[in-house]
């Protein structure tokens, strides 16, 4: 049995000759929460239902649970997917009878009824899809996809139109899942949950990968380039400080923004010297930073690139192709320690 | 197996198991009964005295008119007409015409001129009038070749109006008579008065055969009955089997792609298991459907003493016809649907389509008076109107040459594989296009490609 749940390898996917997902390699270990993240359109529900064999790839290889096959659905996997898929005229039990009898799963009454238990609704199941509310329907959604025991479980914002509590109620579910052995591939555009959940986190964008480890590693590359700090007296941080190029107050502290080539240490020194300092914090760049980043950054050298392009167009009067790649953003793809630093 | 029969029986279930199938499953007929029974109670309650004034410048005719309305000969001939007309179109079938009661006001004509035409005409306007019928001086004179000779008929009603029709028809027989009379002794005149409704009794049956042990026996007796209500109630039972059935699989394939559902399905069965399973539940739905019709129709057949409309010669080739029917329509009923995005835009493409299905109800007529004509048997090898016409033909009681509903069969199979293979990849192409309607490119390249997806 192979250690990885998913494995795609240099997949390859268009439409009428418009790449979704382009050399995409992606790993899920066995029993691992992987985050999937990515801006809308970047190719994250094209890679989903190439997993879920409802599309093939153009070229690379695609290996769900040990298996290559493809052609045929497998039993073995659960999809939550992002907009609601139920029968709105359907009771929750019929509904939830039916997608596990779909996937060949038979003796399933007695898990609806410790699932429907287990979200306080155990009184749903014989009421209509229609006359549930958003964050109803989205636990129902989510029992169905888990019913049937999957041993891969893909789930496209699942935590979409919950309350607090219901979101704490699905992420013990989504834990508890994982501890039984279960692979999850979570995509989401809540940084957050990603942080807090994933093990492994999987950026796509344009198709492309462009980040791809732990949260924690993730935020190793990206070093702290923002420091807060409290002096003992009040504004008496010096007005010039060598190599921060802003500054802003948040209470009692001062943010400060460092640049790139400047050690934190060194503006440490600087500033111990000129004022007596009370707290000194580096700030790790959040992931819901880097994101952002990632993307602007992505799209900047797109379209400066497509200005240059054009330039060239008018000049040379030569077509380009629609889609070349930014150099510095396949620099950025390929290694991502090259990754603008923030 | 067992995921394509989980889809056919939530497919069946989703069909049958509501209370709208269930509604329209009663309220279709009684709509169609209310059709049938409605313009005669309607005629009932409009059956009113219908005075007419008469002008009559022969003045031999106004008693002899009278007497014809009150004591019918050509005006019964016109209600046994009607009577029959009723039937062929499959409305009033076995209900009497009523005859309205005429009474005529004798106008004197040696005086008649525009000003008492004027008159009259106001009392039709008041409503005290249902019209005037100036009769013309040469009306019994006139010879063969005149083209002149119009009774002037006044009223407010339509050309079409049954009164005005009943009055045309008894003073054409009262011409008739008064002419002939001149001519023919007494016995002759009543001759060729029942001569006239011969073509009423005759007795029509199926060419003579001889039989295992060599008797000559004569064919089965024909009747309006089974030549012409048979095969209407079986069109349009299939049509309605159709129409219940097909339509529903629109409406489900455009839920399963509106709501994502199909995007869940596709990750727990292939296009072709969920496509073959809609299609088994819906044949399965149209089943019931058919079997809850027939039985009431033997059940009312049975309370009114009428022949059952099915006999077992007949069902296997109607089972096969409808089924077959079922499974085309639906096929592509659930192509259109995986097409669009809204069911507006499903209904443009729906148009055509209905044009078909309805094309042999068109031709009803046409069908009924020579099963075997070449219109006929030519619609009978297309595809989309072959269920419904070879079911009109194969009924009629006229003998259709084997081949020809083998030629039909192959026909239809044939139609119904290539609709199912065209509609099976339209699906699963269609399913995941959200946001918009196929173009003609996508619908072509989803044809094209045999390999994109499950």
């Amino acid at each position: 049995m192979t250690q990885f749940a998913i494995e795609l390898e240099q997949v390859e996917r268009s439409f009428a000759g418009r790449p979704a997902v382009r050399q995409l390699d992606l790993c899920l270990p066995r029993g691992e929460i992987c985050g999937f993240i990515g801006p809308n359109g970047s190719g994250k529900t094209t890679t989903i239902r190439m997993i879920l064999r409802i599309l093939r790839p153009d070229s690379g290889r695609v290996c769900v649970l040990g298996s290559e096959q493809g052609g045929c659905a497998d039993d073995r996997l659960g999809y939550l997917p992002e907009e609601r898929g139920l029968y709105r005229r359907m009771k929750v039990g019929q509904l939830l009878r039916y997608y596990a009898h779909l996937k060949s799963y038979r003796n399933c009454d007695r898990d609806i009824r410790e699932w429907l238990a287990r979200f306080d609704a155990g009184d749903w199941i014989n009421r209509r899809l229609d006359t549930l509310s958003k964050g109803m329907c989205q636990k129902v959604q989510f029992i169905a996809a888990v019913i049937a025991r999957p041993q891969l479980l893909i789930l496209d914002e699942p935590f979409s139109g919950l309350d607090p509590v219901s979101s704490e109620q699905l992420s013990e579910a989504i834990l508890e899942m994982q501890s039984r052995g279960t692979s999850i591939l979570l995509s989401t555009h809540d940084m957050d949950v990603a942080e807090r959940m994933c093990e492994r986190v999987v950026m796509i964008f344009h198709g492309r990968k462009v980040l791809d480890g732990t949260p924690h590693s993730i935020r190793a590359q990206y070093p702290a380039r923002e420091i807060l700090v409290r002096t003992a007296v009040q504004d008496s941080l010096p007005q010039q400080i060598p190599g921060v190029i802003e500054r802003r107050s948040v209470g009692d502290f001062e943010q400060l923004s460092l640049d790139n080539d400047v050690a934190p240490a060194r503006v440490l020194q600087h500033i111990a010297q000129a004022a007596e300092l009370e707290h000194f914090e580096l700030i790790r760049p959040a992931l819901q930073r880097i994101f952002l980043r990632i993307v602007e950054s992505s799209r900047e050298s797109q379209s400066a690139e497509s200005g240059s392009q054009d330039r060239k167009m008018l000049l040379v009067r030569s077509p380009q192709p629609a889609h070349a790649e930014s150099p510095k953003f396949a620099a950025a793809t390929s290694h991502p320690e090259s990754l603008p630093r923030f | 197996m067992g995921k394509i029969l989980t889809i056919a029986r939530r497919e069946y279930a989703a069909l049958v198991a509501t209370r709208a199938f269930l509604v329209g499953l009663c309220v279709t007929p009684l709509l169609l009964l209310g059709g049938l029974l409605g313009p005669g109670l309607t005629n009932a309650r409009t059956q009113e005295l219908c005075r007419v004034a008469v002008v009559d410048h022969t003045g031999k005719l106004t008693q002899s008119l009278r007497d014809e309305l009150r004591h019918p000969g050509a005006v019964q001939d016109l209600a046994n007409g009607l009577s029959q007309l009723h039937q062929l179109s499959g409305r009033d079938a076995g209900r009497e015409e009523p005859i309205p009661e005429f009474e005529l006001e004798e106008i004197p004509a040696a005086t008649f001129s525009d000003l008492q035409r004027l008159q009259l005409s106001d009392r039709i306007r008041s409503g005290e009038l249902y019209g005037f019928l100036e009769i013309p001086a040469d009306l019994l004179t006139a010879g063969a070749d005149t083209d002149t000779i119009h009774p002037l008929w006044v009223s407010e009603v339509t050309v079409l109006a049954k009164n005005r029709r009943y009055l045309s028809a008894a003073l054409t027989e009262v011409v008739r008579i008064v002419r002939l009379s001149a001519h023919l002794d007494a016995e002759e005149l009543r001759f060729v008065q029942q001569y006239s409704d011969l073509h009423d009794s005759f007795e029509i049956r199926s060419p003579y055969y001889r039989d295992a042990e060599g008797q000559i026996v004569a064919g089965s007796r024909k009747s309006t009955f089974s030549s012409v209500v048979v095969p209407l109630v079986l069109l349009l039972m299939m049509f309605l089997v159709i129409m219940m059935s097909a339509q529903p699989m629109l409406e489900s394939v455009l839920e399963e792609k509106t709501l994502r559902i199909s995007e869940v399905l596709l990750g727990s069965a292939s296009a072709r298991q969920l496509m073959i399973g809609k299609l088994l539940g819906n044949v399965a739905g149209s089943l019931t459907i058919f079997a809850v019709y027939v039985v009431g129709c033997l059940m009312l057949g049975a309370m009114a003493g009428v022949p059952a409309i099915l006999s077992p010669a007949v069902l296997p080739w109607y089972l096969l016809f409808q089924i077959l029917a079922v499974l085309l329509f639906s096929a592509l009923f659930m192509s259109i649907a995986a097409a669009v995005s809204q069911m507006r835009e499903a209904q443009c493409l729906l148009m055509p389509v209905w044009g078909v299905i309805m094309l042999p109800m068109f031709l009803i007529l046409s069908i009924l008076e020579d099963p075997n004509s070449t219109l006929a048997t030519a619609i009978s090898f297309f595809p989309p109107s072959a269920p419904m016409v070879m079911t009109m033909r194969l009924t009629s009681g006229t003998p259709i040459p084997p081949i020809q509903i083998a030629g039909s069969l192959v026909m239809l199979l044939l139609g119904t594989a290539c609709s199912i293979i065209a509609a099976a990849r339209i699906y699963r192409g269609g399913l995941l296009l959200q946001g918009r309607a196929a173009r003609g490119t996508d619908v072509l390249n989803w044809l094209w490609n045999t390999d994109d997806t499950q």
